[in-house]
């Protein structure tokens, strides 16, 4: 089992979900997030006044799959999240030990 | 057990047929006595039967009680509430006790019961209560059950003496309870879903109240508050009926779901609202029906309980009283922070009156006193169509919405009814809930919220964080038709069709009722049908892209109309709720906000010629190609592309551009070649896609060809293809004109692949001493790079003498600079070139480092 974390721009939210809902992904996680990578923030000019935006929105999307779907999943979301320009985000792949349904007790695959 | 086994199931049986009763009948409250009663019944039989006398040893006749507590002592009992029991005792706990109590308790859980029981003390009763918020609460609604009721009364008398004893310090108990229960229930996540007992309104609200009056009045019902001269008026039947309602809701609730729920979670909805007798009808479901229903009588819970503390605080707990303020009009005084008629009472008055006192109440940030609120209602309703007719009382109107400064004043105005006689449309969004997910309160009370928010901006309650919405917001030339917006902008909700556009719709109608002249009507509307254009495009389009601003743009095309748009979008979101009004949504709105503005100030690209050019372009191809190429294929193309190159090339190369781009297939590159007749001049049409030194290399290829380049337009599609436009000066031999062209054409493919030394080509040419500098020297050298023409370039304005291979040398340094040209204007004359370069970086941003514009200045100069 895996946990996918990718960053993504705002509005590819839409287009990423519907993919990763169509591989099979039962639920994910949807944070509203803020941050810079290379892509640092960008100087916005009013009435001459400078209007600094440090840390950029970004989305965060958390999912948890098994094994076996991880390569499927990354290239979906690499697909949908893509726009070719800076700031398209980032995917990382974390290991992970246990998962259990709250609920049922259930464990594990059983869960995602 | 056999005698506890049949009570059990006697018990059980009654509670069957009671819920049966239940679901076919109306009642909340009655059903909820009747239940407490059946468990009174079976709780002292199974004490009778576990062996309970009065006469237990040791405790003396009058020295034991068993008391229900909390919902069941109230008789306010639904079907999975907890049995929550009290012994109480004087001195120590006879032994025999202990079998009893325990005998009597495991029935109840055999029977599935909840059941809390707690043993005590009189004195560690009275201790718990003090220490533990809780417990005191529980015991406040506690009931005789069974033992030694002289004894009860004791304690009763010793507990209520300490709690009065107490009233003061548990006074800050009260509000830290109270306010923790809002912090809770307030959100998004309950309003959706309510919880009929705790939430804001629910029962717990009443319960408070009823708490207030039992300890500060010594009020054993809360009707009884009433013989107090400030709650003479007060509307005690209502809240009954209110309660009885929710009690009826909660008791669905528990038999719906068979445990203690209070949570009105969406997945039971539908069912409950069908037992509750509501059927679908053709604008409303029968679960709106009920939602609405249900927020009527939360929302007048909350209110009431509003109304209620702040008169109970007066007396309870009473500011020093202030002298008359300012400027305050003879017919009026002040008491205790609520606004009196200084004689006479005011069904004698003109009902115009009530409108002045609200609108004394709402400058000087105060309330209204009892009779106002209770008789205003009834006269406000009783002579509706007079005060519909006085264009004074309609002016008055307005400016108790319009400059409110205090949200309870206009709520209040909600209340008795002024709003719904000069907007009756405002009836069909009264109590009615949201649908999505972001919301914390029902329409009528967000669209009030939302004009409350304009007024905190024009106050600059936002200034820390936004300075923004201050700065605009004193810039408006007619801040009331925001405000107005913002208290309409909701209003075609409940109807089950687009509310935004049914809204526009209904405004010039309101408009004209009150009185409102010229513009408005056009303007007012416009932002209603627009309110959510600027929240949907931040946060579902690429704002780095500037199409987005563009299109934004072209709808609202007035600078003016931006900024209302902007503020009503603000206030919208933040009277939304939490989740809506998040930093994160805002810096979106901000930043297509700012965007948008610069384009509009900037005219070109959104000007009412422009947009109808853009469009008109877009159809001409459309007509023109789609009988050759499929019409989706056509659009998704014309998605790509940007305003500015529709705007800025003719009809005939924009067809020719798509028919190259559409015929592509694999290759590399098309152009079309056209030749002019009245001129020595070659239009080259270049489809292609962009990659990093393409137009240096295009560039090249002519130079060393010995073609000059007259004119350049470069544009970038968001897709990645490129779509040029070359005029050339016709190659020299015009015997060999095709046989250059095709020449051209297989170099280019080379230099495509980097299979072609073009630098080395034109090194070894430029030492041949061509003839490349004939008007060297003539004119000034320019070269200026902004950020200011454009949110999303940095543009490279070029002056200089014209010169052959001149945009070879500049496409070169641009290109070595680490710039990505995106459009590209180059025009050459005998005399000069001047040139505009678009331009990103290498990761698609503007350069505004000053280093590397001065860089990239002097790179350029070294080529001039």
């Amino acid at each position: 089992m895996k946990k996918i974390e990718a960053i993504i721009k705002p509005f590819k939210l839409e287009e990423v979900k519907e993919a990763v809902l169509k591989l099979g992904v039962s639920g994910m996680t949807i944070t509203e997030v803020k941050g810079f990578g290379r892509q640092k923030g960008h100087t916005e000019i009013y009435r001459g006044a400078e209007y600094v935006v440090d840390f950029l929105p970004k989305i965060k999307i958390e999912v948890a799959a098994s094994d076996g779907l991880v390569p499927r999943l990354i290239e979906s979301i690499k697909k949908n999240a893509y726009t070719g320009e800076i700031g398209d985000g980032k995917i990382f792949v974390l290991p992970l030990e246990k998962a259990i349904r709250i609920r049922t007790g259930e464990e594990d695959e059983d869960v995602l | 057990m056999d005698g506890s086994q049949e009570l059990i199931h006697s018990f059980l049986q009654s509670k069957r047929d009671l819920i049966l009763e239940f679901l076919k009948q109306k009642s909340g409250l009655r059903i909820s006595h009747k239940y407490a009663d059946l468990m009174d019944q079976f709780i002292r039989s199974l004490f009778l039967s576990a062996g309970f006398t009065k006469k237990i040893k040791g405790t003396g006749d009058n020295g034991l009680a068993i008391m229900a507590l909390g919902s069941y002592g109230r008789r306010e009992f639904c079907f999975e509430s907890d049995v929550d029991l009290m012994v109480i005792h004087q001195g120590r706990l006879p032994p025999e006790m202990n079998e009893i109590i325990t005998g009597a308790i495991y029935p109840l859980w055999d029977a599935k019961l909840e059941v809390g029981y707690s043993v005590f003390s009189v004195q560690e009763c009275i201790r718990s209560a003090i220490n533990d918020f809780r417990v005191l609460t529980s015991v406040m609604d506690g009931r005789f059950l069974l033992g030694s009721l002289t004894f009860c009364n004791l304690f009763e008398e010793a507990f209520w003496s300490r709690i009065y004893r107490e009233k003061k310090s548990l006074l800050k108990q009260f509000f830290l309870y109270q306010q923790n229960r809002i912090e809770k229930y307030g959100s998004e996540g309950y309003f959706l879903e309510p919880d009929i007992k705790e939430g804001i309104g629910g029962l717990r609200d009443i319960h408070f109240m009823a708490w207030v009056a039992r300890i500060y009045f010594k009020c054993k019902r809360l009707g009884q508050l009433r013989r107090f001269s400030v709650f003479s008026h007060f509307g005690f039947e209502k809240l009954s009926q209110s309660a009885n309602f929710l009690l009826k809701v909660r008791n669905h609730l528990h038999v719906l779901s068979r445990r203690k729920e209070d949570h009105l979670l969406l997945s039971y909805r539908k069912e409950l609202s069908h037992n509750l007798l509501y059927r679908d009808a053709s604008h409303i479901t029968a679960s709106e029906k009920f939602m609405r229903h249900l927020y009527l009588h939360l929302n007048r819970i909350r209110f009431a309980y509003e109304e209620f503390l702040a008169k109970a605080l007066d007396i309870i707990d009473p500011v020093p009283s202030e002298t008359s303020p300012k400027r305050l009009p003879p017919e009026f005084r002040v008491m205790k922070g609520n606004l009196v008629l200084k004689q006479g009472s005011i069904s004698e008055k003109e009902p115009i009156v009530i409108l002045r006192a609200l609108k004394e109440a709402s400058r000087l940030g105060l309330f209204l006193g009892s009779e106002f609120i209770w008789e205003a209602k009834k006269i406000v309703i009783a002579k509706r169509k007079g005060l519909l007719a006085s264009s004074a009382a309609r002016d008055l109107f307005l400016e108790i919405i319009l400059q409110s400064r205090n949200l309870k004043v206009i709520r209040l105005a909600l209340e008795i009814g002024l709003v719904t006689t000069f907007i009756p449309e405002f009836k069909k969004i009264r109590n009615l809930p949201e649908s999505g997910l972001y919301h914390v309160e029902t329409v009528d009370l967000h669209c009030l919220r939302a004009i409350e928010i304009i007024s905190e901006i024009s106050k600059g309650t936002y200034d820390a964080r936004w300075p923004l919405f201050k700065e605009i917001f004193t810039t408006l030339e007619h801040p009331d038709w925001l405000s107005l917006a913002a208290f309409l902008h909701d209003i075609g909700k409940g109807y089950g069709v687009n509310h935004s556009e049914k809204g526009a719709k209904l405004i010039p109608k309101i408009l004209k009722r009150l009185g409102i002249k010229g513009k408005a009507f056009e303007v007012i509307p416009f932002l209603v049908t627009h309110h959510l254009l600027l929240t949907r495009v931040s946060q579902r389009r690429d704002l780095t892209d500037e199409k987005t601003a563009v299109q934004v743009a072209q709808t609202i095309r007035d600078k003016d109309l931006l900024q209302m748009l902007f503020l009503l979008t603000v206030a919208d979101s933040f009277s939304t709720g939490p989740i809506a009004r998040s930093d994160w949504k805002i810096l979106l709105i901000v930043e297509l906000f700012v965007k948008v503005k610069r384009i509009l100030e900037k005219g070109g690209l959104a000007s009412p010629h422009a947009t109808k050019r853009i469009e008109d372009n877009k159809r001409l191809v459309l007509d023109d190609l789609a009988p050759h190429f499929p019409e989706n294929s056509i659009l998704e193309l014309a998605d790509q592309v940007s305003s500015r190159y529709f705007l800025n090339t003719a009809i005939e190369d924009i067809i020719c551009h798509f028919q190259l781009a559409l015929t592509m297939r694999g290759e590399k590159f098309l152009w079309k070649l056209k030749k002019l007749t009245d001129a020595p001049i070659t239009r080259m049409l270049l489809c292609s896609f962009d990659m990093p030194g393409l137009f240096s290399k295009m560039a090249g290829i002519f130079a060393l060809n010995n073609i000059e380049v007259l004119s350049v337009r470069i544009f970038t599609l968001k897709n990645g293809m490129v779509f040029d436009t070359y005029e050339v000066i016709n190659p020299q031999d015009p015997y060999r004109e095709e046989e250059k062209w095709d020449k051209i054409h297989k170099e280019f493919g080379l230099a495509l692949e980097d299979r072609l030394p073009i630098d080395e080509l034109i090194t070894r040419k430029e030492r041949m001493r061509l003839d490349w500098d004939r008007y060297q020297g003539q004119h000034v050298k320019k070269i200026q790079i902004t950020n200011d023409v454009s949110d999303f370039f940095t543009v490279i304005e070029v002056s200089s003498a014209g010169k052959v291979g001149l945009l070879y040398k500049l496409a070169k340094q641009i290109l070595s600079s680490d710039l990505d040209v995106r459009f590209a204007r180059f025009n050459r004359d005998k005399e000069k070139i001047t040139g505009d370069f678009y331009v990103r970086d290498q990761f698609g941003q503007k350069i505004h480092d000053k280093r590397q514009i001065d860089k990239i200045k002097q790179g350029m100069l070294t080529v001039l």
